[in-house]
C-alpha cells in the first residue's frame, strides 16, 4: 500500500538542511563534500526505519522549529535532544513513531547536543543535484516558512527503540586527538603553546562549513615563516589559523585556502561530536 | 616537468605533495599533470590540485602512505602521458553596471580604461586551482600593472559571470554570491550548470582568454553560449 506524506515548514527553526550522502569525489572541482554534519546520528535515523545510507534526511541545528506532517506512514528522530512534540505530546527520540494524519511536529532549543535528524520512510521527491540534496550548490532550494516536499511512503518496518538516546553526543569537554598539520612546525613557539595551552569553546559563528574556537587567551600571531603561504587544498577535520582564531572545518568545508593548516584531526568519527557541540561546549587537544 | 619537492602525511588517509613555495605557471602545470596521473589509480578517491600543492586522498584499506609515496616516486608525470588543458575563450562586458569597479581600479593602478581592458584580454591564464565556492576558477597571472588590493568592504551580493581581479588573478564568479573581488566586467557565459554530470565549464589547468564585447552584444552571447560535455 502507497501512501503520500506531506511535510511543510511552519518555522524552520535555527536553521534546517535537507541531507543525504554528500556530494563525495568532487573536491577538485571546489565542490564541497557535504552530507550530514553528524553522520553517526544520520545513519542511526535511517538504521531506525531500514532506510538506505543515501536516504534523505532532514537535519535541525541547535532549534527544531515547527513542520507539518501528514499522511500514513514512519517517522524517527536522533541526535540532538531538542525536546520535541508531536501535537503537543513529548516525542520519543531514537525510536520509530507511525502516524497516520496531521501533526505539528514542534522542536525546541537543544537541551543537549546541536543537531537532530528526522528520518520518514519512503522517497523523498527532492531532486539531487551532482548527486545530493545537501546544502552548498545555488540550485539548493534553502528551507524557510512555506516549503514542502512529499514523500512516497513505503510498507511499514518493525517498531524499534534505542535505549541510550544519548548515544551520539560528545562528553564534555570534548579532547579531540590530534595531528600536526603541514603548517605545524612554521608556526612560532607561541603559536603552538597558544594550541597546547588554551582552553578552547565553541563560538557563535560557527556552521556547517567549520566550527571556530574561542579561548581567553589573545590569538597570537602564527609567526613570520606562514605569513606569505600559498593557498593549498584542505579536507573536513582540517583546523585552521586565521588572524581570527582557529577554525575546524567540517563536511560542508571549502577545498583550498589561505589560512595555516595547524592541526588535522586525526578521526573522522570525531568530526560527528564536533558537529554535536553548541557554542560555549569546551574543547580540548590531545596532541 | 618539476617533480614535487615534498610528500607528506595528511592525516589518516591522504598525502599532500608539496612543490616551491610560489605561484608559477611550470609548477601548477606539474602540479595538474601529478593530479591527472593520480586520478588514474584505482585506490585514489579525490585528487585536489592547488596552485603548488596537491592533495591525494586513497582508500586506506587498499593501501598506506607508504606504498602510495613510492608508487608517486615510481611514476614521476610526464607531459606525453597527460593532454594539455582546454583554451576558452570568453566575452566580457567591460565596466558601466556590468563592472562598476573599472574605473575606480584603473584611477588606482594608473591606467586608462581603455588600457586596462587591452592588459586583461592580452593574456592567456591558466587555470591554477578551483576553490573559494564551487566551480570558481582561480586564473593567473594578470600583468603586473593590474596588480591590485580587494575591496576593503566585499559586497555581500555579486551577480554571477561578474569579472573580477585581486593580487594577479582574475576570474568569473560562476554564481551570484558575496564576493570581495574589483569587479571589472561580466561574462554572459554561462559557466555553471549542476544538472550535468561536470558542472564547471572551467577545470583546473584549462587556459582562458577573454575578449571584449558591447553591452548590446549581451543578450545574443547570453542564448548563443554552447554547453560543455558530460
Amino acid at each position: 500500500m502507497e501512501s503520500i506524506i506531506r511535510l511543510e515548514c511552519i518555522k524552520p527553526g535555527g536553521g534546517a538542511y535537507l541531507v543525504d550522502q554528500g556530494r563525495a569525489g568532487l573536491r577538485h572541482q571546489g565542490i564541497p563534500t557535504g552530507g550530514p554534519a553528524d553522520n553517526s546520528s544520520a545513519q542511526r535515523a535511517r538504521e531506525l526505519l531500514d532506510l538506505d545510507d543515501d536516504a534523505i534526511l532532514l537535519e535541525f541545528t541547535l532549534e527544531g522549529g515547527q513542520w507539518l506532517l501528514s499522511g500514513k506512514g514512519q517517522f524517527a528522530i536522533t541526535g540532538a535532544d531538542m525536546g520535541w512534540k508531536i501535537n503537543g505530546r513529548p516525542v520519543e527520540i531514537y525510536t520509530t513513531i507511525d502516524i497516520d494524519g496531521d501533526y505539528l511536529l514542534d522542536g525546541g532549543f537543544a537541551e543537549r547536543g546541536c543537531r537532530s535528524y528526522l528520518a520518514i520512510r519512503g522517497n523523498w521527491k527532492s531532486p539531487r543535484y551532482l548527486g545530493s540534496v545537501s546544502p552548498g550548490l545555488p540550485e539548493i532550494e534553502k528551507i524557510t516558512t512555506g516549503w514542502k516536499v512529499l514523500i512516497e511512503g513505503m510498507d511499514e518496518v518493525d517498531y524499534s527503540s534505542d535505549l541510550d538516546i544519548y548515544q551520539h553526543l560528545p562528553t564534555l569537554p570534548l579532547t579531540l586527538k590530534v595531528t600536526p598539520g603541514p603548517e605545524w612546525p612554521l608556526l612560532s613557539d607561541e603559536a603552538r603553546n597558544y594550541f597546547k595551552e588554551a582552553s578552547f569553546h565553541l563560538g557563535q559563528n560557527s556552521n556547517r562549513q567549520g566550527v571556530r574556537l574561542v579561548s581567553d587567551l589573545d590569538v597570537p600571531p602564527p609567526g613570520p615563516q606562514v605569513a606569505r603561504m600559498v593557498s593549498s587544498p584542505v579536507l573536513p577535520g582540517t583546523i585552521q589559523f586565521p588572524p581570527s582564531g582557529p577554525i575546524i572545518l567540517l563536511n560542508d568545508a571549502q577545498t583550498v585556502g589561505g589560512f595555516p593548516r595547524v592541526l588535522l584531526v586525526e578521526d573522522y568519527a570525531d568530526l560527528d561530536l564536533l558537529a554535536q557541540l553548541k557554542p560555549g561546549d569546551k574543547v580540548t587537544f590531545a596532541l | 616537468m618539476r617533480l614535487p619537492r615534498n610528500i607528506q602525511n595528511y592525516g589518516s588517509d591522504a598525502l599532500l605533495l608539496e612543490w616551491e613555495q610560489e605561484i608559477d605557471p611550470d609548477i601548477n602545470i606539474s602540479v595538474h599533470h601529478y593530479a591527472e596521473a593520480l586520478r588514474g589509480h584505482p585506490a585514489v578517491v579525490e585528487s585536489v590540485a592547488a596552485y603548488n600543492s596537491l592533495l591525494v586522498r586513497y582508500d586506506p584499506n587498499q593501501l598506506n602512505a607508504y606504498q602510495l609515496r613510492e608508487w608517486i616516486y615510481d611514476h614521476p608525470a610526464t607531459e606525453s602521458n597527460n593532454k594539455p588543458g582546454k583554451l576558452h575563450r570568453l566575452p566580457v562586458v567591460y565596466g558601466g553596471d556590468y563592472g562598476p569597479d573599472l574605473a575606480t581600479t584603473a584611477k588606482s593602478l594608473k591606467l586608462s580604461q581603455k588600457k586596462l581592458i587591452e592588459l586583461h584580454t592580452a593574456t592567456t591564464y591558466l587555470v591554477y586551482q578551483m576553490g573559494f565556492q564551487p566551480g570558481f576558477a582561480f586564473l593567473g597571472l594578470t600583468d603586473k600593472k593590474l596588480s591590485v588590493d580587494r575591496r576593503e568592504t566585499p559586497r555581500t551580493m555579486v551577480p554571477a559571470g561578474s569579472v573580477g581581479l585581486a593580487g594577479r588573478q582574475t576570474a568569473v564568479y560562476p554564481n551570484s554570491s558575496p564576493g570581495g573581488w574589483q569587479i571589472i566586467g561580466r561574462c554572459p557565459t554561462r559557466l555553471w550548470d549542476a544538472s550535468k554530470f561536470r558542472a564547471n565549464r572551467l577545470q583546473a589547468g584549462d587556459r582562458v582568454k577573454f575578449y571584449a564585447v558591447q553591452p548590446e552584444e549581451w543578450t545574443a552571447l547570453e542564448k548563443k553560449t554552447a554547453s560543455w560535455k558530460a
